[in-house]
Order: structure tokens, then sequence, then C-alpha cells
């Protein structure tokens, strides 16, 4: 019978490799931290992206090695692949109803969603109140681009080098 | 001719367990596989309902008390805890069981260090009024009327408590100040809202009023048009509250002439009537002045009437309009709003705030208690050697804790940062 740790035992004293893992994980996280507060985040789906690649990073990092499944046998698989696939089924089937509810609301339900910024909306003039209509979000690039003088115009086009 | 069944060759039978590692362990992964479900469920629905709230109304976390900061030292605590207990294991297997002990307390210290940081940030959560759920909850979605009446009905059972407790001498020196800003609050904040909402007729105005208010009692941020809203408005009083002033002063003076007056008149009267008792016949000039005073008389008393009920009109239209203005500039200086500047518990315009809540203390929450049922279990295996024979033991409580650090790898930039 074999020990069943002798797979990965054999290297003998792991700690450097450990400790490896252990400062690519603190890179890993300074880097979600200054994407969040980084321009990457005007656009919040490049964000969101990076910071949910970054996150998956360090979960393979400690599976991996952490939790050994790298030296394990191809029973790992068995274990969790059924499981990682249940997972995002799971999430995937929520899609539809909840994460694009607003989506097809109703007046009625509108009425009694939450709103963001009312001054946005009231600032476009529209009194009904479509969350969706006013875009409250300060950080985005469009807000600021509303009504552009000409001569604003003119700097930017000269700027990017466009007659 | 041989047989080869009778050379006497014994099979060697030996157990083979139908995986190649110990029973505990596989029994661990089976229930960390019901972990991820478990957790996959959680931060599912977590980013199916942070993804489908209305367009930008998603808390910011300086709206609900939340320091990145925190959070990512939080996570370092979380991934040296990790290895430590890595390391812990590595020691075990070796048969170095100071070592592994060593280790193992670091472990237990660190994820200790979590939970107690965790700790300090719910209280800072329910300090600032954010509760998992209602009742104690006083988040509300949307500025409309039902928010501003929440916030007077807030203040009129806080003041009764207030007052209550004064009668009953339980209450400290400052409840009496307390009371006086409570009520502050509710007449030239909250009635006086309700009273212009319900005037108004052009409902993007109405909606900007209510706006302005949930702005003033917990501003989401720097907002020019709200802040211009509230100054207009504080310009807008001055004029009314000069003419009231001006009118109040009229009447006042007018009501000091009419008592002049009469007091004049009742001295004719006794001058008059003493000479009478003299013996003195009044002339004809005498009776008919008498007669004329007393119409006029009359008459002043009756336009005395009026003219109290006009002043007491006056005098609170001033009072309306000058607690107004108060209120105004106290709100444009309080930078963190009523609720916080004045340290008053009151409901909070969150947007999509309670959804924030729920989803925020639920998934804390679980983890928090997978942290604690970790540290609970380094608590029990502590006073054992931690040698070769107990690797395995130290193994799967690894297991478990690095998942639970997976977990949080993920909890953390969907909670703080995104």
């Amino acid at each position: 019978m074999t020990d069943p740790h002798s797979d990965h035992a054999a290297g003998g004293n792991q700690t450097g490799l450990f400790l490896k893992v252990f400062g690519a994980l603190c890179v890993l996280t300074a880097i979600s931290f200054a994407v969040a507060s980084s321009p990457l985040m005007n656009d919040r789906t490049v964000g969101w992206t990076l910071m949910l690649g970054v996150s998956c990073a360090k979960a393979f990092l400690v599976i991996s090695y952490f939790m050994h499944l790298r030296w394990e046998r191809a029973w790992k698989y068995a274990l969790t692949l059924p499981t990682v696939v249940m997972a995002i089924l799971l999430v995937a089937a929520l899609v539809p109803d909840i994460a694009r509810r607003t989506r097809h609301y109703a007046e009625s339900r509108w009425r009694h969603a939450s709103e963001g910024s009312v001054t946005a909306d009231s600032v476009g003039g529209s009194a009904a109140g479509h969350p969706e209509a006013g875009h409250p979000e300060a950080g985005d690039p469009d807000a600021g681009a509303v009504a552009p003088s000409e001569e604003a115009a003119d700097e930017s086009n000269a700027a990017q080098g466009t007659p | 001719m041989s047989h080869p069944h009778e050379t006497g060759h014994a099979v060697a039978l030996s157990y083979e367990p139908g995986l190649p590692i110990p029973r505990g362990k596989l029994c661990l992964w089976v229930f960390l596989s019901t972990e991820i479900m478990f957790f996959a469920g959680l931060i599912g629905a977590y980013i199916v309902l942070r993804f489908g709230v209305p367009e930008g109304t998603w808390p910011t976390p300086t709206q609900v008390h939340l320091v990145e900061w925190i959070g990512a030292a939080n996570t370092f605590v979380l991934i040296c805890s990790s290895v430590t207990i890595v390391l812990a294991f590595e020691a075990a297997k070796q048969d170095r069981a100071d070592v592994a002990k060593r280790w193992f307390v670091a472990t237990l210290l660190l994820g200790s260090v979590f939970l107690g940081v965790k700790g300090y940030e719910y209280s800072q959560k329910f300090a600032h009024g954010i509760h998992p759920a209602r009742p104690r909850s006083g988040i509300y979605d949307k500025p409309d009327v039902y928010y501003v009446s929440a916030v007077g009905q807030s203040i009129a059972a806080q003041v009764s408590r207030l007052q209550q407790a004064s009668e009953q001498g339980i209450a400290g020196p400052e409840t009496a100040e307390q009371v006086r800003e409570l009520q502050e609050v509710r007449e030239h904040l909250v009635q006086w809202t309700s009273f212009s909402v319900g005037r108004e007729t052009d409902p993007v105005r109405q909606r900007l009023a209510l706006a302005a208010f949930a702005h003033a009692v917990y501003p989401l941020g720097h907002d020019a048009v709200l802040e211009e809203f509230l100054k207009d408005e504080a310009a807008s009083l001055a004029a009314p509250l000069e003419a009231a002033r001006a009118s109040k002063k009229a009447a006042e003076e007018r009501a000091a002439a009419i008592t002049e007056r009469l007091a004049a008149i009742d001295a004719a009267e006794q001058e008059r009537a003493a000479r009478e008792q003299a013996g003195e016949t009044p002339s004809d000039e005498e009776t008919a002045a008498r007669t004329a005073e007393t119409a006029e008389r009359t008459e002043l008393y009756a336009e005395q009437t009026t003219l109290d009920t006009e002043r007491n009109r006056l005098i609170q239209e001033v009072d309306r309009l000058e607690g107004r203005t108060r209120m105004l500039a106290k709100v444009a200086e309080l930078e963190h709003g009523v609720a916080e500047g004045l340290h008053l518990d009151l409901p909070l315009m969150i947007p999509s705030g309670n959804t924030w809540a729920d989803t925020y203390f639920l998934l804390t929450g679980f983890h928090a208690l997978h942290v604690f049922i970790g540290l609970f279990a380094f608590g029990l295996m502590l006073p054992l050697r931690l040698g070769a024979s107990r690797a395995t033991m130290v193994e799967n409580l690894g297991l478990y804790w690095h998942f639970v650090d997976l977990v949080w790898i993920f909890l953390f930039p969907l909670l703080y940062l995104f």
C-alpha cells in the first residue's frame, strides 16, 4: 500500500514554494485593490472583469498549492468538477429572472422600486421618473460630454488627430 | 506436469480504498464540495441581486460606512493564516510537533484577528443605523412621503421616550438639549417638508423637495443640484421673513396705540364719573363726547381681538420662517447631514440600501460563522501533540481553513470593491 502523501511529500520541504505562493497572493490582492481605485473602474465592466479574474487566479493558487490539489490524483476532478458545474448553473439559472428583472419592469413596479439620483432625472426634464433614463453615475465618461461647446469639441477632435 | 494451483502461492490480499486518500480526507472533500455549492448559491444570489438593482442605485462603500482598506487588511490576515496552517501541516508531516504547534497557534491568532476586525466593522454599521433587517434597520429605498413620515414618527417616538425618561428622573443632563434638537428637526425639516410638498403642484419640484429633504438628513454624497435647491430655498425665505417681521411690528405698534387710546378713554370716563359724583351736571358736549367714546371703545375692542389673532399668526409665521432659515443654515454647515452631524438616530434614505444590507450581512455573516467554527476546531486541537500521527488531522482542518480563505477571496472584491 502506498503512502497517500508520497506524491508531494517526496519533494521534501516545500516551505519556499508556499512562501512564493503567499507573495503572489499578496501581490494579487494589491492588484485588485489598485484596480478598484484606478481609472479602469470608469468602465465598470473592465474593472469588474479584472477583479474577478484576479480572484479566480488567487483561488487557483490556493486550491492547487495550499489545498495540495496540484499533487492529488484524478479523484480531485470527480469531486470538484461536478460541484463547480452545479454552482455555475445555479447562478446562471437566477440571471434571467432576477439579474435582468428591471429590464422588464412595468411602470407600476418602477413606482415602488428604489431610485437613484432624483436630480439626474429632473435635470434631464423627465418628471415621470424612469430610473433608467437618468444615469447618475458620476464616473460615467459620457456624463461630462452632455453638451460640449463647439470649441471643446474641436479641441478634442484635434487631440485625437482628426481634422 | 506441474500443478500451478498446488504450488502453495498464497494470494496476498490487501485493503485498497476506493480512492487513494484517507477516509477522513475524503469526507472532508465531500463536505467541501457541498460547501462550494452553498457559497456559490449565496455569492450567486448576491451577484444577481447586485446587478439586477435599478441602474445606479447600489450604495457606494462610503454611503454604507464600508472601509475598503480594512477589508484589504483582513484579506491579508486570512492569506497569512492560510500560509501558517499549511506550514503547520508541513511541520507535522515531518513530526516536528513544536514547530507545528507554533504555526497552529499563529493561525488561531490570525483567525481571531480576522473575526475581531469583522466585529469592529459590524459595530460601525450598527452605530450608523445600518442593520440587517427591519424593524431595527431604518433604510428607505427612495425619497418619498413615506420616508418623510417615517423620519417624523421616529423623532416623535424618541422625544416621548426621552421625556418619559426625564419624568422618571433617569435622564442624563444632555436629554433636554437632545429633545430640543429633535423637535427643531421635526418642526423645521420634517413638518416643513410635508407641508411644502403637499402644497407643491409641480411634480418635478415635489420630487426635488423630497430628495433635498433626504439629502439634508443623510447626504449620499455631494449633489450640486440638491445643494443649489436648498440654497435657493434659503434665499427665497428672506423676503417673506422680512415682510412677516414688518407686519408683526406694525401689528404690535397698532396694538400699543389701541391700548393707549383705550387707557385715555378710560381716564376721561373716570374723570367724568368723579365730577358727576361731586354733583356736577354734565354738559351736552360732555354727553356727546361720552357717547362717541363709548362707540369708539366698542370698535377698538373688536379691532383688538382681531389684531390679537393676527399678531399670534404673525408670531408663528416669523418663528416658522426663522426656524426654517436656521435649519437650512445648519444643513448647509453640517457636512454629513442632520442624522450624522447631530448624532440623531433617524431613518436613512439609501437607494437599494436594504438589498445591500441583506446581502452584505448574509454573506459576511455566514463566512464569519465558518471562521468561528474553524477557530473552534483549532481550539479543540490545541492541547494535542501535532506530530506525524496527527498530520492528516491537521491537513483536513487546513483544507477547511483554506476553503474559508477561498470564499473570502471572492467576497472581498465583490463586497468592498465592486
